[in-house]
Protein backbone atom coordinates (compact mmCIF):
# COMPACT_ATOMS: atom_id res chain seq x y z
CA UNK A 1 0.00 0.00 0.00
CA UNK A 2 1.23 3.13 -0.93
CA UNK A 3 1.73 6.07 1.34
CA UNK A 4 0.58 8.94 -0.43
CA UNK A 5 -2.35 10.17 -2.47
CA UNK A 6 -5.88 8.76 -2.31
CA UNK A 7 -6.51 5.20 -0.99
CA UNK A 8 -3.04 5.57 0.98
CA UNK A 9 -2.00 5.11 4.44
CA UNK A 10 -2.05 8.96 4.92
CA UNK A 11 -5.73 8.84 3.73
CA UNK A 12 -6.21 6.11 6.05
CA UNK A 13 -4.63 8.01 8.51
CA UNK A 14 -6.33 11.00 7.86
CA UNK A 15 -9.44 9.45 8.91
CA UNK A 16 -8.04 8.03 12.10
CA UNK A 17 -7.37 11.65 12.78
CA UNK A 18 -10.66 13.02 12.32
CA UNK A 19 -11.82 10.44 14.17
CA UNK A 20 -9.68 11.62 17.00
CA UNK A 21 -10.42 15.32 16.61
CA UNK A 22 -14.45 15.04 17.01
CA UNK A 23 -13.96 12.82 19.57
CA UNK A 24 -11.80 15.27 21.70
CA UNK A 25 -14.56 17.75 20.35
CA UNK A 26 -16.82 15.52 22.19
CA UNK A 27 -14.34 15.10 25.07
CA UNK A 28 -13.68 19.20 25.51
CA UNK A 29 -17.91 19.51 25.37
CA UNK A 30 -18.10 16.96 28.23
CA UNK A 31 -15.71 18.32 30.50
CA UNK A 32 -16.82 21.78 30.09
CA UNK A 33 -20.43 20.74 30.80
CA UNK A 34 -19.05 18.82 33.81
CA UNK A 35 -17.19 21.70 34.90
CA UNK A 36 -20.94 24.14 34.48
CA UNK A 37 -22.56 21.27 36.45
CA UNK A 38 -19.57 22.05 39.08
CA UNK A 39 -20.48 25.32 39.39
CA UNK A 40 -23.90 25.13 39.48
CA UNK A 41 -24.47 22.36 41.66
CA UNK A 42 -21.73 22.08 43.67
CA UNK A 43 -23.63 18.54 45.29
CA UNK A 44 -22.18 16.74 42.18
CA UNK A 45 -18.83 17.48 43.74
CA UNK A 46 -18.83 14.57 45.50
CA UNK A 47 -19.89 12.50 42.45
CA UNK A 48 -17.32 13.97 40.73
CA UNK A 49 -14.67 13.39 43.44
CA UNK A 50 -15.29 9.69 43.09
CA UNK A 51 -15.09 9.41 39.23
CA UNK A 52 -11.28 11.60 38.99
CA UNK A 53 -10.05 10.42 41.94
CA UNK A 54 -9.40 14.23 42.82
CA UNK A 55 -8.48 15.48 46.80
CA UNK A 56 -11.93 15.03 48.70
CA UNK A 57 -11.04 18.32 50.20
CA UNK A 58 -11.47 20.48 47.23
CA UNK A 59 -14.10 22.85 47.19
CA UNK A 60 -16.36 22.04 43.58
CA UNK A 61 -15.28 25.44 42.28
CA UNK A 62 -11.61 24.55 42.50
CA UNK A 63 -13.05 21.65 40.54
CA UNK A 64 -14.48 23.12 38.18
CA UNK A 65 -11.41 25.21 37.68
CA UNK A 66 -8.99 22.39 36.98
CA UNK A 67 -11.56 20.68 34.50
CA UNK A 68 -11.29 23.81 32.94
CA UNK A 69 -7.32 23.67 33.17
CA UNK A 70 -8.06 20.30 31.55
CA UNK A 71 -10.43 21.64 28.86
CA UNK A 72 -8.20 24.17 27.76
CA UNK A 73 -5.10 21.45 27.48
CA UNK A 74 -7.49 19.11 25.87
CA UNK A 75 -8.10 22.24 23.10
CA UNK A 76 -4.63 22.74 22.64
CA UNK A 77 -4.38 18.72 21.65
CA UNK A 78 -7.61 20.06 19.51
CA UNK A 79 -5.84 22.43 17.44
CA UNK A 80 -2.92 20.77 17.30
CA UNK A 81 -4.99 17.11 15.77
CA UNK A 82 -6.01 20.23 13.29
CA UNK A 83 -3.09 20.94 11.75
CA UNK A 84 -2.24 17.93 11.97
CA UNK A 85 -5.12 16.92 9.91
CA UNK A 86 -4.87 19.36 7.38
CA UNK A 87 -1.29 18.47 6.77
CA UNK A 88 -2.76 14.85 6.13
CA UNK A 89 -5.53 16.43 3.46
CA UNK A 90 -2.40 17.57 1.63
CA UNK A 91 -0.96 14.25 2.01
CA UNK A 92 -3.86 12.30 0.82
CA UNK A 93 -3.96 14.48 -1.86
CA UNK A 94 -0.51 13.68 -2.60
CA UNK A 95 0.81 17.12 -2.86
CA UNK A 96 3.56 16.76 -0.08
CA UNK A 97 5.44 20.30 -0.39
CA UNK A 98 2.39 22.28 -0.22
CA UNK A 99 3.74 25.70 0.95
CA UNK A 100 1.01 25.92 3.69
CA UNK A 101 2.58 22.62 5.67
CA UNK A 102 5.64 24.77 6.49
CA UNK A 103 3.37 26.94 8.87
CA UNK A 104 0.84 24.11 9.71
CA UNK A 105 4.14 22.02 11.56
CA UNK A 106 5.65 25.37 13.16
CA UNK A 107 2.23 25.98 14.55
CA UNK A 108 2.14 22.40 15.90
CA UNK A 109 5.93 22.68 17.23
CA UNK A 110 4.76 26.05 18.92
CA UNK A 111 1.14 24.26 19.89
CA UNK A 112 3.43 20.90 21.88
CA UNK A 113 5.88 23.64 23.65
CA UNK A 114 2.89 25.44 24.74
CA UNK A 115 0.80 22.30 25.80
CA UNK A 116 4.67 21.29 27.71
CA UNK A 117 4.62 24.67 29.67
CA UNK A 118 0.64 24.77 30.16
CA UNK A 119 1.36 21.12 31.98
CA UNK A 120 4.37 22.50 33.47
CA UNK A 121 2.02 25.61 35.16
CA UNK A 122 -1.01 23.54 35.55
CA UNK A 123 1.07 20.94 37.75
CA UNK A 124 2.45 23.66 39.57
CA UNK A 125 -1.24 25.82 40.41
CA UNK A 126 -2.55 22.27 41.66
CA UNK A 127 0.68 20.86 43.51
CA UNK A 128 1.00 25.12 45.07
CA UNK A 129 -2.52 25.88 45.81
CA UNK A 130 -4.97 22.63 45.92
CA UNK A 131 -1.52 20.57 47.59
CA UNK A 132 -2.19 17.67 44.70
CA UNK A 133 0.82 15.61 44.24
CA UNK A 134 1.98 14.35 40.98
CA UNK A 135 4.60 11.97 40.12
CA UNK A 136 7.50 13.53 38.93
CA UNK A 137 8.95 12.82 35.35
CA UNK A 138 12.37 11.74 35.14
CA UNK A 139 15.27 10.76 32.59
CA UNK A 140 14.31 11.08 29.14
CA UNK A 141 10.46 11.55 29.36
CA UNK A 142 11.21 14.70 30.61
CA UNK A 143 12.43 16.09 27.45
CA UNK A 144 10.36 13.78 25.71
CA UNK A 145 8.31 16.59 24.28
CA UNK A 146 10.97 19.01 23.76
CA UNK A 147 12.32 16.30 21.61
CA UNK A 148 9.00 15.91 19.51
CA UNK A 149 8.64 20.38 19.62
CA UNK A 150 12.77 19.92 18.16
CA UNK A 151 12.22 17.43 15.29
CA UNK A 152 8.52 19.15 14.12
CA UNK A 153 10.83 22.65 13.70
CA UNK A 154 13.21 20.87 11.61
CA UNK A 155 10.50 18.88 9.36
CA UNK A 156 8.94 22.38 9.38
CA UNK A 157 12.13 23.57 8.02
CA UNK A 158 12.49 20.55 5.53
CA UNK A 159 9.12 21.16 4.00
CA UNK A 160 9.70 25.03 3.33
CA UNK A 161 12.92 23.89 1.39
CA UNK A 162 10.82 20.80 -0.52
CA UNK A 163 8.11 23.33 -1.36
CA UNK A 164 11.04 25.75 -2.57
CA UNK A 165 12.02 23.45 -4.81
CA UNK A 166 8.89 22.42 -6.14
CA UNK A 167 8.39 25.53 -6.90
CA UNK A 168 11.33 25.98 -8.94
CA UNK A 169 10.63 23.08 -10.43
CA UNK A 170 6.92 23.65 -11.49
CA UNK A 171 8.58 27.47 -12.66
CA UNK A 172 11.62 25.50 -15.01
CA UNK A 173 10.47 25.20 -18.34
CA UNK B 1 17.98 39.74 -14.30
CA UNK B 2 17.55 37.54 -17.20
CA UNK B 3 14.58 38.25 -19.49
CA UNK B 4 12.93 35.95 -21.99
CA UNK B 5 12.37 37.82 -25.70
CA UNK B 6 9.76 35.09 -26.90
CA UNK B 7 6.81 37.83 -26.84
CA UNK B 8 9.17 39.85 -29.30
CA UNK B 9 10.60 37.49 -31.55
CA UNK B 10 6.99 35.58 -31.55
CA UNK B 11 5.84 38.80 -32.83
CA UNK B 12 8.07 39.09 -35.58
CA UNK B 13 7.22 35.80 -36.65
CA UNK B 14 3.86 36.56 -36.80
CA UNK B 15 3.30 33.27 -34.99
CA UNK B 16 0.63 32.86 -32.10
CA UNK B 17 1.65 30.71 -28.88
CA UNK B 18 -0.78 27.77 -30.29
CA UNK B 19 1.17 27.74 -32.93
CA UNK B 20 4.52 27.50 -31.40
CA UNK B 21 3.34 25.00 -29.35
CA UNK B 22 2.22 22.43 -32.30
CA UNK B 23 5.74 22.90 -33.74
CA UNK B 24 7.73 22.62 -30.17
CA UNK B 25 5.77 20.28 -28.97
CA UNK B 26 5.81 22.62 -25.48
CA UNK B 27 2.60 22.64 -23.75
CA UNK B 28 0.86 26.50 -24.03
CA UNK B 29 0.70 27.21 -20.32
CA UNK B 30 4.80 26.44 -20.05
CA UNK B 31 5.01 28.98 -23.32
CA UNK B 32 2.93 31.56 -21.51
CA UNK B 33 4.86 31.23 -18.41
CA UNK B 34 8.18 31.91 -20.23
CA UNK B 35 6.30 34.91 -22.28
CA UNK B 36 5.14 36.36 -19.16
CA UNK B 37 8.80 36.30 -17.37
CA UNK B 38 7.52 34.05 -14.90
CA UNK B 39 10.13 30.89 -15.68
CA UNK B 40 12.60 30.72 -12.74
CA UNK B 41 14.82 28.42 -14.85
CA UNK B 42 15.16 27.47 -18.84
CA UNK B 43 16.63 24.33 -19.65
CA UNK B 44 18.97 23.64 -22.56
CA UNK B 45 16.50 21.33 -24.25
CA UNK B 46 13.58 23.74 -24.24
CA UNK B 47 15.66 25.96 -25.41
CA UNK B 48 17.37 24.12 -28.26
CA UNK B 49 13.95 23.07 -29.33
CA UNK B 50 12.48 26.70 -29.53
CA UNK B 51 15.74 28.04 -31.49
CA UNK B 52 15.22 25.04 -33.68
CA UNK B 53 11.26 25.91 -34.48
CA UNK B 54 12.24 29.86 -34.58
CA UNK B 55 14.98 29.27 -36.41
CA UNK B 56 17.07 31.39 -34.33
CA UNK B 57 19.75 31.41 -31.82
CA UNK B 58 19.50 31.66 -27.69
CA UNK B 59 20.57 35.61 -28.10
CA UNK B 60 17.72 36.56 -29.35
CA UNK B 61 15.51 34.46 -27.32
CA UNK B 62 16.95 36.19 -23.98
CA UNK B 63 18.94 38.94 -23.08
CA UNK B 64 20.38 40.40 -19.70
CA UNK B 65 19.09 43.28 -17.98
CA UNK B 66 20.34 45.43 -15.40
CA UNK B 67 18.63 45.56 -11.86
CA UNK B 68 17.26 48.96 -11.66
CA UNK B 69 17.99 48.57 -8.05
Amino acid sequence: MRFLGPRSISSLLKTALDVVYYGLYSLIAVVVALSVCLLSVPNLASEAVRRFNVDASLSAGSMAFMLMAFGASLAGYLLITHWTRRIFRTLAEGDVFHPDNTIRLRWIGFGLGALEVFGYLARGVAAGVFHLHFEPIYGLRAVTTWFAVLVVFVLAEVFKEGARLRQEVDHTI
Amino acid sequence: MIRLKLAEVLARKRLSIVELSDRTGISVRDLEVLRDQKALALRLRTLECLCRSLGCQPGDLIEYVMDEE
